[in-house]
């Protein structure tokens, strides 16, 4: 579904990421797990528009967005949920879902959509006239991963879902991340918290200093010495 | 040695540079005198109406055959509105252009930095513009230095005068002006001619030039009780019209309006229509006053239907403001005057001046003292109008008024 | 006290001119994060609109005022497009160079076209005014103030229920997260853009029927219109109007109360703007 062959991108003059290539197939849940600063976000933001690559190729469904701006990837039924939740602070919850289904294709199924998600997240639907900005961290979560799924997305793109919440909260999450891969969508996660990570996905690519030094199943890796000593602390 | 050649050709160069100017003024074939006026920036339209009474009165000397046998050459400077461009115009003209008389000025900012300049040359300035007080205090006594445009204080005094013809005599003035130093100077000789003349002052507010509402200030005046027989106020044009209307919103009904500045121009009436009506000001000139031709230069100093009527001839029919008739008569008189001398030497000329009596286009020109210590003060007369069905008439003095004035003025809610 | 009730009238009056100059002003900052100095301007060239469709065509400035802010909304847009968006990743100093350099160049564009002679409409409401009890009140000053306040609550209501709205206050919030919706940005600052030149236009034709206008109009209100906006919380539509509204009525009282206080009531808006930004940087209405 997504392939990204060989990409270099840039902050300003400093090169982030250095010939990355990888790929998430139909159905599958990928991780790409590194430490803080590897480069991780960036890979998400290559793919999503919000940086462009000056050097490689991203294709999408076999179409090539690496030159696209942000907001016709996103028509394209991509959906990136930010590092750091980024809802809408100053609007309700309810309008921060609206705009999950801003793109021409997901208006039209607005109210299925709310409907699906307040499934997912029911403590949302008791909240839904709320400013955002006030919601409890995991609140924040639950929102801009619902946001991100009213768009009804081919790709799910998660970077960094527990960051910030207390591990009861993390545990909650990820059981919705399961569910929501179960339900058949495709998922790209990129998380520090490579223990996890690992244990969710299907395959896993490990990123440090801009390029990508392991690749392999998500089981696989987690029982990698070398993974374990510099990802898992043990 | 190459390289001595190209040097001294360099030194050639910057000497051709530097003395180069100079070097037509050995060939005396022409008198020169100086203008300095804003002939671009913010005032260009007042500076460019100057040039043309200035360009009038060239050719018009020259077609009379010059002066001392010479042609007269006008050397302009534009001062751009700016003292700093000012002084710089000044200082060139004197220095470089080695002019024998300097004319000019528009604004009282321009004039005393041009003023300040000039003072250690002293050459023979015969300065159409500016009114403010302080300038005749400070260079009035100058010997070289001749003034034509009225004092501003001068109309406040004819106001006065004005105010006292009227039957009922108005006992209380409301005097607001406009917070900078045009505003404040007027204000200060209004209060104190008037009050020394027994009108009492009820009211004495500054206001901002070109704020937006000056509906608080009128409901300030209008809480006076009981209301004020004069509304006097010291701003530009657009205060004019707009403290106006508020008054009219308002129903503030004094018994008189006047205004020494903004009220005369024509946007003040193309901007209020009708609302224009019974409001007083006063203008240096007026081409309804008839002035007759000079009996000593009747060709320098036609009568002013003849003036009024040349100029229109040649700026295809566009009427003057008295702006390019003064500049006229500034140049016109300081030609005369070297003509009378018999020749350019400074002191012969300044006594040339100060004999000048003659009828000019904008009535009689006699230099004599100020009453701030000037010795040299050209016109003093303003003219007193009034707004009578869209046109201005002259209301005083009565020698030269066009029509009579309407008092008490009509109150608003009466007006159709 | 029938004075007083008269004071506050008028100070309420001109307060929705003020809104509707400044709700513009607080808008494009908010959404696109630029300080449009420009933005009398735009009011000054409305107040033109308006001036001539009425000299040449008699057009009463009730049915051109619509059609200035229409002008004026499209003269945004392209303005937007070709000067504003370039240098829009710039930095703040670029930006405010280049809108200060586009108010300049229109000013003079206006003395050079028009001169600089004050202008105004002259229609039969400009100077009328009804008589309530003692209190007298500006027919064409209530007009604008109702028009303001209708404007104000459509713009609220766009702003909070329309898709549109939504996507303005998500850019104004956070334009990345934003495009990640699928929103464009671009669009979404040309809209915002174009709403505030419009208002602008609208309050410059408003202006031309009870004051007047001349190049540099601008000027006089864009000091204001800075002072209401970080009052009421830069970005901020409704904290605008209600800065707008205690502006006006404070300006008019101490016109009124305070001797001499025709030269202060202008003061009033730098004070306000001086002390709120060492106050209450976020503006007074910030929680």
């Amino acid at each position: 579904m997504l392939k990204v062959d060989a990409i270099d991108s840039y902050y300003g003059d400093s090169q982030v990421l250095s010939g990355i290539s990888f790929e998430v197939g139909e159905k599958e849940i990928v991780a790409i797990v590194g430490n803080n600063g590897a480069g991780k976000t960036t890979i998400l933001k290559s793919v999503v528009g919000l940086v462009h690559p000056r050097r490689g190729s991203i294709l999408f469904k076999g179409i090539s967005i690496e030159h696209l701006p942000a907001h016709k990837i996103s028509e394209m039924r991509v959906s990136l949920v930010p590092e750091g939740r980024c809802v809408f602070p100053l609007m309700t919850v309810l309008e921060n879902l609206e705009l999950g289904s801003h793109i021409p294709s997901a208006r039209k199924q607005r109210k299925t959509n709310l409907e699906k998600v307040f499934a997912y997240f029911p403590v949302l639907a008791s909240i839904k006239m709320r400013a955002a900005g006030k919601l409890s961290g995991g609140e924040q979560q639950m929102l801009a991963l619902a946001r991100g799924l009213m768009s009804d997305p081919e790709l799910l793109i998660l970077d960094e879902p527990s960051l910030g919440l207390a591990p009861i909260v993390v545990g909650e999450i990820f059981e919705i991340i399961l569910s929501i891969h179960r339900q058949g969508k495709t998922i790209l996660l990129v998380e520090q918290n490579t223990n996890i990570a690992l244990s969710i996905s299907d395959r896993a690519y490990v990123l440090s200093e801009g390029r990508i030094t392991m690749q392999g199943k998500g089981q696989s890796l987690l029982h990698d010495d070398r993974v374990r000593k510099a990802y898992l602390g043990l | 040695m190459k390289w001595a050649m190209k040097n001294l050709t360099l030194w050639g160069l910057v000497a051709l540079l530097l003395f180069g100017p100079v070097i037509p003024s050995f060939a005396q074939d022409e008198i020169k005198i100086g203008g300095i006026i804003s002939l671009t920036g913010p005032k260009a339209a007042l500076g460019q109406e100057e040039k043309r009474g200035y360009d009038m009165a060239i050719d018009k000397i020259n077609s009379l055959g010059g002066v001392l046998q010479k042609k007269v050459k006008l050397i302009l400077e534009d001062d751009r509105f700016n003292p700093s461009v000012a002084v710089s115009a000044a200082e060139k003209l004197v220095a470089e252009d080695k002019v024998v008389a300097i004319t000019g000025g528009y604004g009282s900012t321009e004039t005393l930095a041009t003023l300040a300049a000039l003072k250690n040359y002293a050459p023979v300035v015969v300065w159409q513009g500016a009114g403010a007080e302080k300038i005749e205090k400070l260079y009035g006594k100058e010997p070289w230095f001749f003034h034509l445009h009225p004092w501003g204080y001068y109309s406040l005094l004819d106001l006065k005068d004005f105010m006292l013809t009227l039957d009922p005599k108005p006992q209380s003035v409301a005097i607001a002006y406009e917070d900078t130093s045009y505003g404040v100077d007027y204000s200060k000789f209004a209060k104190k001619f008037w009050s020394e003349a027994g009108f009492k002052i009820v009211a004495f507010e500054p206001f901002k030039s070109g704020s937006f509402d000056y509906a608080p200030l009128i409901t300030k005046l209008k809480a006076i009780q009981p209301t004020p027989d004069v509304f006097y106020w010291v701003g530009y044009v657009g205060d004019a019209v707009l403290l106006i209307r508020q008054s009219k919103e308002m129903n503030f009904n004094p018994r008189i309006f006047a205004d020494t500045g903004g009220v005369g121009f024509p946007e003040f009436k193309k901007q209020l229509g009708k609302d224009c009506n019974y409001v007083l000001g006063i203008d240096i000139w007026s081409p309804k006053v008839k002035f007759p031709t000079s009996t000593k230069y009747p060709d320098l100093f036609p009568s002013s239907e003849q003036w009024l009527k040349d100029y229109r001839d040649r700026y295809n029919g566009r009427d003057p403001n008295y702006w390019s008739l003064i500049s006229y008569v500034a140049l016109a008189a300081t030609c005369q005057a070297i003509k009378d001398a018999g020749t350019t030497e400074k002191s012969k000329v300044i006594a040339a001046l100060e004999k000048l009596d003659t009828m000019t286009p904008m009535g009689r020109l006699k230099f004599g003292a100020g009453s701030y210590g000037s010795i040299h003060q050209g016109y003093k007369q303003g003219l007193v109008f009034q707004w009578q069905e869209g046109e201005k008439q002259i209301v005083f003095p009565n020698n030269l008024k066009t029509g009579s004035v309407i008092y008490p003025t009509p109150v608003w809610d009466s007006r159709h | 006290m029938e004075n007083f009730i008269q004071v506050v009238v008028n100070g309420t009056l001109i307060s929705g001119l003020y809104a509707l100059i400044a709700v513009g002003l607080t808008l494009i900052f908010g959404v696109m994060r630029v300080i449009n100095f420009a933005h009398g301007e735009f009011m000054m060239l409305g107040g033109y609109t308006t001036y001539w469709l009425f000299v040449l065509l008699r057009l009463d400035p009730l049915l051109s005022l619509l059609i200035s802010m229409v002008v004026l909304a499209g003269l945004g847009l392209i303005v937007q497009r070709c000067l504003i968006n370039p240098v829009l990743g710039a930095s703040s100093l670029n930006q405010i160079l280049l809108t200060f350099g586009l108010a300049i160049i229109l000013q003079n564009v206006a003395m050079i076209l028009w001169t600089s002679d004050y202008v105004s409409v002259q229609t039969w409401y400009s100077t009328h005014s009804l008589r309530v009890g003692f209190v007298r009140i500006s027919v064409a000053k209530l007009g604008i103030f109702f028009m303001a306040i209708i404007l104000m609550m459509l713009l609220g209501i766009i702003l909070k229920k329309t898709e549109t709205g939504k996507v303005l206050r998500a850019v104004s919030q956070d334009p990345q997260t934003a495009q990640l919706m699928g929103i464009d940005i671009n669009r979404a600052y040309m809209i915002a853009f174009a709403i505030g030149t419009g208002l602008a236009g609208l309050a410059g034709a408003a202006t031309s029927t009870v004051m007047s206008i001349f190049p540099t109009v601008g000027v006089e209100f864009i000091m204001k219109a800075f002072a209401i906006v970080v009052f009421g919380g830069l970005g901020s539509v409704a904290g605008a109007c209600l800065a707008s509204f205690i502006l006006g009525v404070t300006e008019s009282l101490v016109g009124t109360y305070v001797p001499g206080g025709g030269g202060w009531a202008e003061a009033v808006s730098f004070t306000v703007l001086i002390l709120v930004l060492i106050f209450r940087p976020k503006g007074i209405f910030s929680s």
